[in-house]
């Protein structure tokens, strides 16, 4: 690999290629994107980069450092998540800490990648701060987040950030083509996949994603004349399926949103795609105004349940109103 | 319990080398290991020919086959208690070590084998066991035998119960032995200068929880579909006084609602109370209750009034309003 | 001499001092004496109901010399070691803060050795159902199979969070909320025992503070001990919880519900200018306002109330003068006050603001502040009598559709979540009347579908087959100058003959509408059935003739699911 083959980050590339060039490597990174768009590919291939002892602004594959950091073997690159419940503790940054105060073994640069790193806790994230600001000579640690916001503003003040793209359908699209996915299915997927060629691969494997999708955009399909019964019925799968994990409100969001686009004539930009021609008849059933609202009490439901509502209820709540065109 | 005489009512040189007993009710399943450590492992006996072993210990089987194949010390037989599941229940790799085991039994020494659980008949140790001894289902008693049980655990503490006190106690814990067993020490604790225990005696001091969510939260849903908003607040407040949770009470309102509206359409499909409560898969006393009040609301109106519990639980996780007033202003609002 | 605070000093130390609970303290009692002592037990209940302390006192009457016993001495030293929290027979563990399975292993290893002073070795496990799986399985193994001489007591404000497992091998007993009187008895009893003067009522006003849980009541009585200076009166007490007189609450709400905003405003000026607590006072009137909604809905018999007969009864009869609709929202009113109140620097604007929104009806959706809206409109009609017709009218209408414009204008939004189920927007099918006419087509499928009703007539007075025939269309979409009548799939028959009658359809329209416009007639999904909600039509029918007549209007259509709104 190298980082020819980072899809999709030009700039990004560009600017630690510069670095690695002129010598002038920073010492703490924060690299900003959505899941799935390469924050951790990018953040390995600048690693391997940095201890690559055949090259200085890429990484050759072959030799031992490239090879050791490729299987996660060298004992001078260290990855750093969540270990226990939701956060990365202090504890863990301790130990990162204590374990910077050793000069590296056998390459030029010891490299830490901390992934999640919004998920610190506050005490953790306050730890590291004096290593951001004043690390060892031979140190580089690397930030991984999504957003900005759940980071602390001292913390981000003392990184060098780089921002990911996210990915365009063509070339997430481009890279399933090449991972032997077909056309049509390649197609959809890069539409489901909402920029993140992680969630793209991730999709193309799960075909009892797909299976629950197309149920799942029946159901809103049919939901003007469900029986009430029924509804409830749907309701409790619904709530299992949240419960395990599945992204229902992205999905019920993106049919509605689709509902609209069509109306705007804009087909090309559905999400949806495979199911156009079902789009017609839908948007014969509601108006703008209807949409419009429909979304908002989507969008509200999922905080109520993000707020810890019974999910059952505020599903069933939302499925009436719907159906009733209740929404206001 | 017939099964029992067959470890029970032998002498101890007829015994048989293994007996496994399983069930899913833990309270049977420790009584009667309680029993045969009574009848067969004097105290003499238990100092160095008795050895009590649970799965958990991590070389469960080597310790096992370790026990089993030593002789008894200056005694007739060595007895053994085992308490696992997993070799019984399920297909293991291991169990092919535990088969060899039985297969080699030695004449002195007694397995009691314990099963939390259902076994699996078809697997080789089971099979194995019943070469050698026995398999015994211990299944929790029904009906009249649940009633005769009930009254002999009060009989055996010296006491006589009421019928309307057992019936309570099943509806409130059906046969949960355990259950069953450290309310009834409970009650007779509570009542124990005296011979005679009374339906009101057990109320007084019945575990509440199971109380409110069977029997008096119905009263109040009840009043909800019986449009008696007052009656319903009262309730409420009184299940909170008693130390009800808030969100479990709405839990159950949001049920009845459910069942309600249910009832209410398949009621103009033209369905009656005993195909409604088939399909539904419910009881057919709150099935037929709902039904005859099915005519209070309109199914839109309970579809609003769902809207506005939904909005009583967000008024209660975000802490806007207190709790029993967020469910007070559900049940009285139009 | 080193303090002592109340609830350290009165914190209870035999099953005497224990306040309420007479059942669970009762069975305890027989269980020590008869030696009928259980492996486990579980103390479920709301806090501050005296889990813990019952706990305690019953580990001391476990292992005091004389016992096991119901009455522990409290003399002998274990005793006063388990008093001070010093016996090493028993060990508090706090599942809170110490979810962890390691704590429940090192207990399990404690376990098996054979308690050193005492007789037993309590384990007392506070907030049990806090402890993480394998916690909770790690102690279930030790209920299996319980050594001699070990008690457990579990103590939990959320049982169903305790796994079925454990909680079968454990005696339950459920703690209720302590009643306002049997806090006051403690309260007194307290006061007599540290020779402090009170008068009766200051009690009850700090045991209603604390809301049913002892450990807060006496913090209070703390508090107000030094406050006081060892004399607790009413008027002091209340000064001290920032609590106003309850003769000045009433006196507020009753210029609420009068619509005396400027009383309102005037009383609360003083309030502020005198210090006050505004957040108390809030939810006072918050619980005030309840108050009044339960005795309305649920009658003074009600155990409900913890009140004095009097109190009661002139509580009933200001509810008379109230509906419970708006003391719903009053009550929603002052609950949004409460929590603007909690953040913000402004609490004055606050207020003033929330007395404003209770007593003006414009800003009041609520159906009765339209009752009292169309009233004063009414009125202002009837003096306007005299003059010309014409322009009374006009002058009228115009100065009315001034204030619907207003009403339809402003928005009320109290939170995120939809409100305002009460709300009426009477004005749209009458703007509708004063529409304007525009070149350009500005109809919205909104207001086909409310004129529709109207469209039928016109239809139904030239050509009574054509209407039978638009009966079954309902409009479905406005695109552009287009208006689209959908049909369901079963009537085709009728599609086609209103198709063939377009052009008085459209001429019908136009009429009503007050626009020309373009037709297209489709075959769409089947019918909908829409829910006609009888009972609510018969309570608004007044109301909206009323209006009709004030404007000399025509019912085209009113609509009643924007009526319910």
């Amino acid at each position: 690999m190298s980082f020819k083959d980072v899809i999709g980050q030009d700039a990004a590339v560009r600017i630690l290629q510069d670095e690695l060039a002129t010598g002038r490597v920073n010492h703490a990174y924060l690299f900003l994107g959505k899941e799935g768009v390469g924050k951790k590919t990018l953040a390995f291939q600048f690693t391997k980069s940095l201890n690559c002892q055949e090259s200085r602004l890429d990484s050759c594959e072959g030799c031992l450092a490239c090879r050791k950091i490729n299987h996660a073997n060298h004992p001078d690159v260290k990855l750093l998540t969540i270990e226990d419940g939701n956060t990365i503790k202090i504890e863990q940054i301790r130990e990162l800490q204590r374990d910077l105060a050793y000069k590296p073994y056998e390459s030029s640069r010891k490299v830490y990648i901390i992934d999640r790193a919004d998920r610190m806790t506050p005490e953790a994230a306050n730890s590291l701060l004096k290593t951001l600001e004043d690390p060892p000579e031979y140190a580089v640690i690397i930030l991984l987040a999504e957003e900005l916001n759940k980071l602390l503003p001292t913390v981000i003040s003392r990184c060098q950030q780089i921002h990911l793209n996210t990915l365009t359908r063509e070339e997430i699209k481009e890279r399933l083509l090449e991972s032997g996915i077909e056309e049509e299915q390649a197609n959809l997927i890069s539409r489901l996949a909402d920029g993140s060629l992680g969630r793209a691969l991730e999709l193309s494997e799960d075909a009892e994603f797909m299976d629950t999708r197309s149920s799942i955009l029946e159901l809103l399909i049919s939901l003007p004349e469900i029986n009430t019964i029924e509804l409830f019925n749907q309701v409790d799968r619904l709530v299992s399926l949240i419960e395990k994990g599945f992204p229902l409100f992205d999905l019920i969001l993106s049919w509605y949103r689709d509902i609209i686009i069509y109306n705007q004539g804009n087909c090309e930009q559905l999400v949806n795609y495979d199911y156009l021609e079902r789009m017609k008849s839908q948007q014969d059933i509601y108006t703008i105004e209807d949409l419009v609202a429909i979304i908002t009490l989507i969008n509200n439901t999922k905080g109520y349940i993000d707020l810890n509502v019974k999910k059952d209820l505020a599903l069933q709540v939302m499925l009436f109103k719907i159906r009733a065109k209740r929404c206001k | 319990m017939n099964n029992l005489e067959k470890i029970f009512n032998v002498t101890e040189d007829k015994l048989k080398p293994v007996y496994l007993i399983y069930g899913e009710d833990s309270y049977l399943l420790h009584d009667c290991k309680k029993k045969f450590i009574e009848r067969y492992i004097s105290d003499e006996i238990r100092d160095f020919n008795y050895t009590f072993l649970d799965d958990e210990v991590e070389d469960f089987l080597a310790t096992l086959k370790n026990q089993v194949n030593t002789p008894p010390f200056m005694a007739d037989k060595r007895y053994i208690i085992a308490r696992t599941s997993r070799y019984f229940t399920e297909k293991n790799e291991r169990n092919s070590l535990l088969v060899k085991l039985l297969q080699n039994f030695p004449e002195t020494t007694v397995l009691l084998i314990i099963v939390e659980g259902k076994v699996d008949q078809r697997l080789k140790v089971v099979e194995e066991v019943k070469k050698i001894g026995e398999v015994i289902n211990l299944k929790p008693p029904k009906y009249k035998e649940l009633d005769k049980w009930i009254v002999n655990q009060f009989k055996i503490r010296g006491k006589i119960v009421d019928a309307g006190s057992v019936k309570l106690l099943e509806q409130m814990f059906n046969n949960e032995l355990e259950l069953l067993n450290s309310e009834i020490e409970k009650i007779i604790t509570y009542k124990y200068d005296e011979k005679r225990i009374t339906l009101r005696d057990v109320k007084e001091i019945i575990s509440k929880d199971k109380l409110i969510e069977d029997n008096i939260i119905f009263s109040l849903t009840d009043a909800l579909i019986s449009k008696q908003k007052g009656r319903a607040v009262n309730i409420l407040n009184e299940m909170i006084q008693q130390g009800a949770l808030p969100l479990r009470i709405l839990g159950t309102i949001i049920w009845q609602l459910r069942l309600f509206l249910s009832v209410k359409v398949l009621k103009r499909e033209g369905k009656d109370p005993v195909a409604i409560a088939k399909t539904l898969k419910s009881h057919q006393y709150p099935v037929k209750k709902c039904y005859h009040l099915s005519n209070n609301f309109t199914e839109e109106e309970m579809e609003l009034m769902l809207e506005r519990f939904l909005q009583a639980n967000l008024h209660i996780v975000t802490g806007k309003y207190d709790a029993r007033m967020a469910l007070e202003l559900a049940i009285l609002e139009d | 001499m080193t303090f002592l605070s109340l609830y350290r000093k009165y914190r209870p130390r035999n099953f005497e001092d224990l306040v309420g609970q007479e059942h669970v303290v009762r069975t305890l009692k027989n269980a020590l004496r008869n030696k009928r002592i259980a492996h486990a037990y579980l103390f479920a209940g709301p806090r501050g109901t005296g889990k813990t302390s019952t706990a305690k006192v019953f580990a001391r009457a476990l292992n005091c010399v004389h016992g096991p016993t119901a009455e522990p001495c409290g003399e002998c030293d274990t005793c006063k070691k388990i008093q001070s929290g010093q016996s090493i027979d028993v060990i508090e563990i706090d599942a809170a803060s110490n979810r962890g399975i390691d704590e429940i292993r090192v207990l399990r290893e404690k376990v098996k050795f054979y308690p050193s002073e005492g007789s037993y070795k309590v384990y007392i496990i506070d907030e049990v159902h806090m402890l993480t799986k394998g916690a909770f399985n790690a102690l279930l193994k030790t209920l299996e199979e319980p050594p001699e001489n070990v008690v457990f007591i579990l103590a939990t404000t959320e049982p169903h969070k305790v796994i079925d497992t454990i909680l079968s091998r454990c005696q339950r007993f459920d703690f209720s909320l302590l009643s306002l009187n049997d806090i006051r008895a403690r309260l007194e009893y307290i006061c007599q025992e540290e020779g402090i003067t009170y008068e009766g009522e200051a009690l009850q006003i700090i045991a209603r503070s604390s809301k049913g849980g002892l450990r807060d009541a006496i913090s209070l009585l703390d508090q107000a001990i030094s406050y006081t200076n060892a004399n607790l009166t009413v008027a002091d007490i209340q000064q001290m919880l920032g609590k106003v007189d309850e003769e000045v609450l009433n006196q507020f709400f009753n210029h609420i519900i009068n619509r005396n905003s400027a009383e309102a405003l005037e009383l609360v000026n003083q309030l502020i200018n005198r210090g006050y607590g505004v957040s108390i006072f809030v939810s006072d009137l918050i619980e005030h306002a309840r108050q009044l909604l339960l005795i309305k809905e649920c009658g003074i018999s009600s155990p409900i109330f913890d009140f004095t007969e009097e109190t009661l009864h002139r509580l009933e009869q200001v509810s008379q003068s109230v509906d419970s609709s708006r003391l719903i929202r009053i009550i929603e009113i002052l609950t949004g006050m409460e929590r603007d109140l909690s953040y913000t620097d402004q609490p004055r604007l606050v207020i003033e603001i929330g007395v404003v929104k209770m007593v003006s009806p414009e800003v009041d959706s609520t159906l009765e502040g339209l009752r009292t809206r169309v009233a004063e409109l009414e009125n202002r009609l009837k003096g306007m009598e005299g003059r010309k017709e014409d322009k009374v009218n006009r002058a009228s209408k115009s100065e009315i559709n001034d204030e619907l414009d207003k009403k339809t204008d402003r928005k009320i939004r109290t939170e995120q979540v939809e409100k305002d189920k009460r709300g009426t927007k009477i004005s749209e099918p009458v703007s509708e009347l004063a529409a304007t006419k525009d070149d350009t087509f500005t109809i919205t499928l909104d207001q086909v579908r409310k004129a529709w009703p109207a469209i039928l007539k016109e239809v139904k007075e030239n050509n009574i087959s054509v209407q039978a025939y638009l009966l079954e269309g309902q409009p479905l979409k406005v695109d552009d100058d287009t208006i689209y009548i959908h049909f369901p799939e079963d009537k085709g028959f009728h599609k086609k003959g209103a198709e063939r009658e377009e052009t008085l359809i459209k001429k019908a329209i136009s009429r009503v509408l007050g626009q020309p416009c373009r037709l297209k007639f489709e075959i769409a999904g089947p019918k909908k059935e829409v829910v006609k909600k009888k009972e609510e039509i018969k309570a608004e029918d007044n109301l909206v003739d009323r209006v009709v007549k004030l404007f000399d209007g025509e019912l085209i259509k009113v609509n009643y699911n924007v009526l319910k709104d």
